[in-house]
């Protein structure tokens, strides 16, 4: 899989403002929402949905990385959206540490496969050193498409 | 020691089992590392767990080496026997 098979361009947001983390995963959907990705209609039982599943252990992997997500049958193909924070997002992470970069991904309920193969291909990337310390430093969204285009020609392997 | 495991859990090898598979190994004075196809990863690292992209049915290797390595290698292969409940 590569990135630009979900991750919606328009709506990815290079300078985060939410600091904690329902603000965060609010701020993040409705970048979906309003770059057409998610219906407006669908937003609150989304994020609601995303916070449950945060309840039942953070997504907040360590390395200041974060991965919230959720299945909702509002989407009919895996999305997903990355945010870049310069402050930090206090997401109770398993090291304790704030989180700096965090990718939300949208599954429709009866994808897993496809679901897993999106982990997968964001668990590999940001094994990379460069890449990950790249991504926290990006701060366009120009930088952040070139730097997952560039990892999906792997260019960071 | 080694045992073969399948993912039975209908999502697959998702993150919430990957984090238990992580805090599980880290518990022990072993070194345990799970390998699909021909890559192996360390089970202690849940970013290295998800790389293998494990959807159900896959077979696994898990193999540990260690003074708890007979400890670690049963608890950790229960994760992949008892379904973890999931919302992916």
């Amino acid at each position: 899989m590569r990135f630009d098979e979900f991750i919606v361009a328009d709506s990815i947001n290079p300078n985060l403002q939410a600091t904690k983390k329902e603000d965060a995963i609010r701020e993040m959907a409705n970048s979906l929402v309003e770059a057409g990705k998610l219906p407006r209609d669908d937003y609150e039982s989304l994020v609601r949905a995303i916070i449950k599943r945060e309840e039942l252990g953070s997504t907040g992997i360590g390395r200041g990385i974060a991965v919230p997500h959720t299945k909702h049958p509002c989407v009919q193909e895996l999305v997903g959206t990355v945010a870049v924070s310069n402050k930090g997002v206090e997401f109770n992470s398993l090291d304790g540490e704030p989180v700096y970069v965090m990718f939300l991904l949208i599954s429709p309920p009866n994808e897993p496969a496809r679901h897993l193969r999106a982990l997968e291909l964001i668990a590999r990337q940001l094994r990379n050193d460069t890449f990950c310390r790249f991504l926290k430093q990006a701060r366009n969204s120009k930088d952040i498409l070139q730097l997952l285009s560039e990892a999906d020609n792997n260019q960071f392997e | 020691m080694y045992r073969l495991v399948t993912v039975s859990n209908p999502e697959g090898l998702h993150m919430r089992v990957a984090l238990l598979i992580s805090e599980c190994a880290k518990k022990y004075n072993a070194t345990v590392t799970i390998t699909k196809g021909s890559e192996t990863v360390s089970a202690c690292d849940v970013l290295q767990v998800l790389t293998l992209g494990a959807v159900s049915g896959v077979k696994l290797r898990v193999d540990a080496q260690g003074e708890q390595a007979s400890e670690a290698l049963n608890d950790v292969c229960a994760l992949f026997e008892n379904n973890v409940q999931s919302s992916v």
